[in-house]
């Protein structure tokens, strides 16, 4: 099983986009077996009463009346030319509404990301630096509290006592920093209690390393062997710990945008839920696995810059 | 073994949790069912009692059912539910993966692929994609949920098996001749089971987490439940009044989660201690004392410096507050600011995407860009207002004598030709006013217009107050009717961002004398909760059309005012008398209206908004009320709609505690919008009458409303729940040609009663005031006797302001919100 480099990256290629088009076609089959008939639901919303004759001529329109690999490519052409469909509901350009929602949604993973280590990784160090101590106890407490929590719970106390009992923000989202602080709050929250004990940890499987030993012997303080050396050894699996994470950021969004009235992709998605607009969930489902896949893809891209070992091999 | 060496702090543990894990299960199977009590049993005389009330140590929720009861039924749902799923993901996820583990080759890549296919969607999105796609229901969540986390199971176990695969006894099996299956099952699933298991216990709480999630956006089983995430949806509206009804399920559901966390980690370290002793041997021993001895150490010297930990998580926890603080900074946005700037939120009545006045006819005169000819008094009479006069010439013909001097916004007069060009293109756009005015030609001389019509047109008068027919605006080059039309109205229209924004500015040029109020924002709330907490604010200084949550949490309240008016607004049942067979039988249809309890919701569930209503019309209209009525159902009573139904010899056969109806249970289905929560309410306590009285209600939530007939009866519902403002100008004519008559365009019950249609042919002819209100009452009787329509609430417009808040109005028409003189201090 000998490769060429080239013939490397052709092959992981060749992987990517089986596993790509394996995505659009479950999309694709989701929304194929919804018991809803779409000739109706765009009647329906629409406040209009067909005749027989109107629906088998919009079921034709539509394309969904064609055998199951014929609308299949002919979506497949649509997806490659950026056209997702249109909405059931009010006949707008799906790719446009999510397009439109999806700066919000990326803005507020981000943010919670930024949030959840900036908060994690020095409180999860600490947990390691005095590891079993009362503080280490009291951690584990809280990141148990936090991880048992439903996010909604979270978001609607907050959403109760930061904008009403203290009055520090509004109810109405404004889109700017103040805006987006609460729902990435709500978002970080839970996900940083899943972060200290994961840093916890891997900072503990550092610790018997030879090279902390070694450190030890000349002297080095606890602390900044924490600091200067084994964060830096934590780098790589972090970053794959982002990678997974991102995809819990983007299912709590759903939520976490609807309580808090965020204009992402999360309130699209709803909304289509309500009225049974299978185009656009099937079209939020698809983006968010995309973005999912490029950020993973990133990561695994990044690990030859962080890593001088991998950058190395290959 | 086991006897010989004493039990370590592990084992002691997990015994512990293992036990109250299994109590905890146990009690959720068997509490539910044992429980004497019927946790959907409704009471609305004991709404909302704070826990601790006798006999009610959790207290109760809006509709007086027991908290404590129906979160502890709801632990079946939630609880059970999950280990179910888990239990099914375990099974299927590891054959897939041992299979594909096993054969290798094409069938480990094709396994592989699909696994990695559904591991590229985030598992939350997933799910909601698959349950939203398939709809609400217990099946549907289950299935969403399988979906996303067999690939957990699937890929542990391929990659467990491909280990095993190499190991020597499965080597040896297969040099025996095993088959595959006895390999699988005799060798290789005993040495995965274990860590399977661990992973399998690790992810109960995450999928009660998910499935809690999936019910509060409405994705959870059907009504009636007790599940915990949809409780706590249900529960959100009145947070803040009844804070009880969120955190009893919300506290069961963190407890349950933690009891099978702790369980989880515990297994795990028991597992794998256990998995490393066997491995490891005579070795284990010393290297356990080492370490436990090292840690013995380590935990002295981190008690000292813990110290150092706490402090840097309260400087971390204060800088973070710090930062909270000056990014929220104070500058809350005020309304109030420059004192002429008003806001006024609702979720209900605000057109989201169009304003054309042709079409979307309500907002025009409430949100102050257009009027009409005429205008409705408070008591429902017209009078003059774009217009002079308005006379009858003959039956047929009508003359509006419209005022000199007013001008459109954009400065164009209001000239009888403007008028003549604007009614043209309402009445070619809009079919109900076609229906309400049958137009045969409309002539201009100065500023006369003169209108025909084919058919008697008696209640002319009042269709001219109607702005579905006869909003002024003006029509001309380049008019953008959805996004800014033009009218004559105080304010003119600014920006409407669809989504809900609705901004308009003073008219500078208005006729009639000088506007107060430089701006006004009108802004439309998906969710009622965020607006009520809005108005709390200050964000928004005004709330039309409260629900019964925003109505209890502000009326009285220092700091608010509530302004109402009487309206013709009814809450009615609308039963399908066409489709559905049970509907048809008109025992059934009594026995249901006896079952709705009228003062129950007018009183409770909108907490005194709204007046428990017995006739057909309102008392706001002269011919409604009850008096000079012959009403069959007069009081609510479940033992009279059980007497009723017995006595039309619909009796319960089998015993199973459901009536049959022609040898088939008596189900009956109720569909309303999930966004309107007092009719959610009204639901929930229906189905406990109805079952009371032997009857099977199912609910049907949907997100919007059932708006034409093609839609009603496609919903496959035998009733439905709607509002109607019977008489916007005072006149029965309106609501009689609407929804009585035979095939009238909101008939979506496909009721018919030939002796309607012709008291309606009546109707139109009649001039005499008298005597059209005589005929209304004659309709109303055959309408009460024929109950294909309960209408069982009057309400109110209302409107909360907070104080300083001057000269908004509400009117019995609806039509009017804000005048010139609207202000705030």
């Amino acid at each position: 099983m000998k490769r060429s480099r080239g013939g490397r990256i052709a092959w992981r290629l060749c992987g990517a986009l089986v596993v790509i088009l394996g995505v659009t076609f479950l999309t694709f089959l989701l929304a194929y077996l919804s018991p809803a008939d779409a000739a109706i639901s765009w009647f329906a919303d629409r406040g209009i009463y067909p005749s027989e004759e109107e629906l088998i001529a919009k079921r034709a329109e539509l394309g969904v009346d064609r055998p199951f690999f014929e609308q299949y490519l002919s979506w497949m052409w649509g997806l490659c030319h950026g056209d997702l469909g249109e909405s059931l509901r009010n006949g707008a350009p799906v790719a446009d509404t999510l397009m439109e929602a999806l700066p919000f949604t990326l803005a507020l993973t981000a943010v919670s990301l930024v949030m959840t280590l900036v908060v994690s990784i020095p409180l999860g160090l600490l947990c390691a630096r005095y590891r079993d101590s009362a503080y280490d106890q009291f951690m584990r407490f809280i990141t148990y509290l936090f991880n048992a929590l439903p996010n909604f719970f979270i978001a609607l106390l907050m959403l109760y006592l930061l904008c009403v009992r203290l009055g520090w923000f509004s109810v109405i989202p404004t889109y700017d920093f103040k805006g987006i602080f609460m729902p990435s709050v709500a978002l970080a929250l839970p996900l940083s209690a899943w972060y200290i004990r994961q840093v916890r940890a891997l900072a503990l499987g550092q610790i018997n390393a030879g090279y902390v030993s070694g450190l030890r012997a000349r002297g080095v303080s606890e602390t900044r062997i924490l600091v200067k050396h084994v964060l830096r050894n934590l780098a790589v699996p972090l970053l794959t710990l982002v990678g997974i994470s991102l995809g819990s950021l983007l299912g709590g969004a759903v939520i976490v945008e609807n309580i808090f009235g965020w204009p992402g992709v999360g309130g699209v998605s709803v909304l289509a839920i309500g009225h049974r607009d299978y185009i656009v969930i099937q079209a939020y489902a698809l983006l968010m696995a995309i973005v999912f896949l490029i950020v993973n893809a990133l990561v695994d891209f990044s690990y030859r810059f962080i890593d001088p070992r991998v950058r190395k091999r290959g | 073994m086991a006897s010989r060496r004493t039990r370590t702090k592990e084992e002691r543990h997990f015994i512990v949790i293992a036990a109250v894990t299994l109590l905890f299960i146990l009690a959720a199977a068997i509490v539910p069912v044992v429980m004497p009590f019927d946790p959907n049993f409704t009471d609305l005389t004991k709404s909302q009692l704070p826990p601790g009330t006798e006999g009610y140590p959790l207290g109760t929720d809006k509709l007086g059912r027991d908290v404590l009861i129906r979160t502890l039924a709801g632990a079946q749902e939630s609880v059970l539910i999950a280990l179910a799923v888990v239990a099914i993901v375990l099974v299927l996820g590891t054959a897939v993966g041992m299979i594909g583990g096993y054969y290798g080759g094409p069938v480990d890549a094709v396994v592989s692929k699909v696994v990695t296919v559904f591991q590229a969607f985030p598992s939350f999105v997933l799910a909601v994609a698959i349950a939203g796609i398939l709809g609400q229901g217990v099946i549907n969540m289950i299935l969403a949920i399988a979906f996303v986390y067999w690939t957990t199971f699937a890929r542990l176990a391929r990659s467990l098996t491909i280990t095993l695969k190499e190991s020597g006894s499965v080597r040896a099996a297969w040099v025996c001749g095993a088959s595959p299956f006895a390999i699988l099952t005799k060798y290789i699933l005993p040495n995965v089971s274990a860590e399977l298991i661990i992973t399998a216990a690790l992810s109960i709480g995450e999928v009660i987490l998910t499935m809690a999630g999936l019910s509060f956006l409405g994705l959870g089983p059907a009504r009636p439940t007790n599940e915990w995430g949809a409780m706590m949806s249900d529960a959100r509206s009145d947070m803040l009044t009844a804070p009880w009804c969120m955190a009893a399920p919300g506290v069961a559901l963190f407890i349950s989660v933690v009891i099978f966390n702790l369980f989880g980690d515990i297994l795990r370290d028991m597992l794998d201690r256990r998995g490393s002793m066997m491995v490891e041997g005579g070795t284990n021993k010393a290297k356990s004392s080492r370490t436990r001895k090292g840690r013995r150490r380590s935990m002295k010297e981190g008690k000292r410096k813990g110290l150092v930990g706490v402090v840097a998580t309260l400087a971390l926890t204060c800088a973070l507050a710090f930062c909270l603080a000056g990014c929220s900074g104070g500058d809350k946005p005020s309304s109030a600011e420059g004192g002429s700037s008003l806001t006024i939120g609702s979720t209900a009545y605000f057109e989201e995407e169009s304003l054309d006045p042709a079409l979307t006819w309500w907002s025009a005169t409430s949100y102050g860009f257009c009027e009409t000819p005429m205008k409705l008094s408070d008591d429902s009479e017209p009078e003059p207002w774009l217009a002079e006069s308005v006379a009858n010439v003959d039956d047929y013909t009508w003359t509006i004598t419209m005022k000199e001097g007013i001008t459109f916004s954009n400065g164009e007069p209001v000239t009888g030709e403007a008028v003549k060009a604007c009614l043209e293109r309402t009445f070619e756009l809009n079919q109900r006013a076609r229906e309400n005015l049958d137009v045969e030609s409309i002539e201009a001389d100065g500023q006369v217009v003169t209108i025909k019509t084919r058919e008697a047109a008696p209640d002319f008068e009042s269709l001219v107050t109607n702005p579905m027919l006869f909003n002024i605006y003006y029509v001309g080059e380049g008019v953008d009717y959805v996004k800014a039309p033009i009218g004559t109205g105080p304010f003119v229209v600014k920006e409407l961002i669809p989504g809900g924004t609705l901004t308009l500015v003073k008219n500078e040029n208005y006729w009639d004398g000088d506007v107060a109020l430089d701006q006004v924002t009108f802004k439309k709330f998906d969710d009622d909760d965020a607006m009520n907490l809005a108005l709390m604010n200050g964000e928004i200084d005004a709330i039309e059309g409260p629900s019964a949550a925003g109505y209890a949490q502000f009326n009285g309240k220092d700091g608010f005012q509530t302004i109402y008016s009487e309206t013709s607004r009814v809450d009615f049942l609308r039963l399908n008398m066409e489709t559905s067979e049970v509907m048809k039988n008109p025992a059934v249809r009594t026995a249901v209206a006896f079952c709705v309890d009228r003062e129950g919701y007018s009183n409770v569930i909108t907490g005194g908004m709204q007046e428990a209503n017995w006739g057909v019309y309102s008392e706001a209209v002269a011919y409604g009320g009850t008096e000079g009525f012959n009403l069959t159902v007069d009081e609510f009573s479940v033992e009279k709609a059980a007497q009723v139904l017995e006595d039309a010899g619909i009796v319960d056969t089998d015993g199973d505690g459901i009536r049959e109806l022609d040898g088939k249970p008596l189900t009956v289905t109720i569909t309303t919008c999930s966004d309107y929560p007092q009719f959610v309410y009204l639901c929930d306590d229906l189905q406990s009458k109805m079952a009371q009285a032997g009857m099977k209600l199912n609910v049907q939530l949907l997100d919007y409303w059932l708006l034409d007939k093609e839609t009603w009866m496609n919903s496959g519902t035998d009733i439905s729940i709607d509002s109607y403002l019977m008489a916007p100008t005072g006149d029965p004519q309106y609501f009689v040609g609407l929804c009585f008559v035979s095939n009238s365009s909101d008939n979506f019950g496909g009721y018919s009663n030939p002796q309607v249609d012709a008291l309606f042919n009546d109707l139109k002819n009649e001039f005499d005031l008298d005597a059209r209100g005589d005929i209304a009452r004659q309709i109303s009787q055959i309408e009460l006797d024929d109950c294909a329509f309960i209408f069982f609430s009057a309400a109110k417009t209302t409107i909360i302001a907070r104080d300083g808040v001057n000269g908004l109005v509400t009117s019995p028409s609806e039509f009017y919100v804000v005048t010139p003189t609207t202000s705030v201090a």
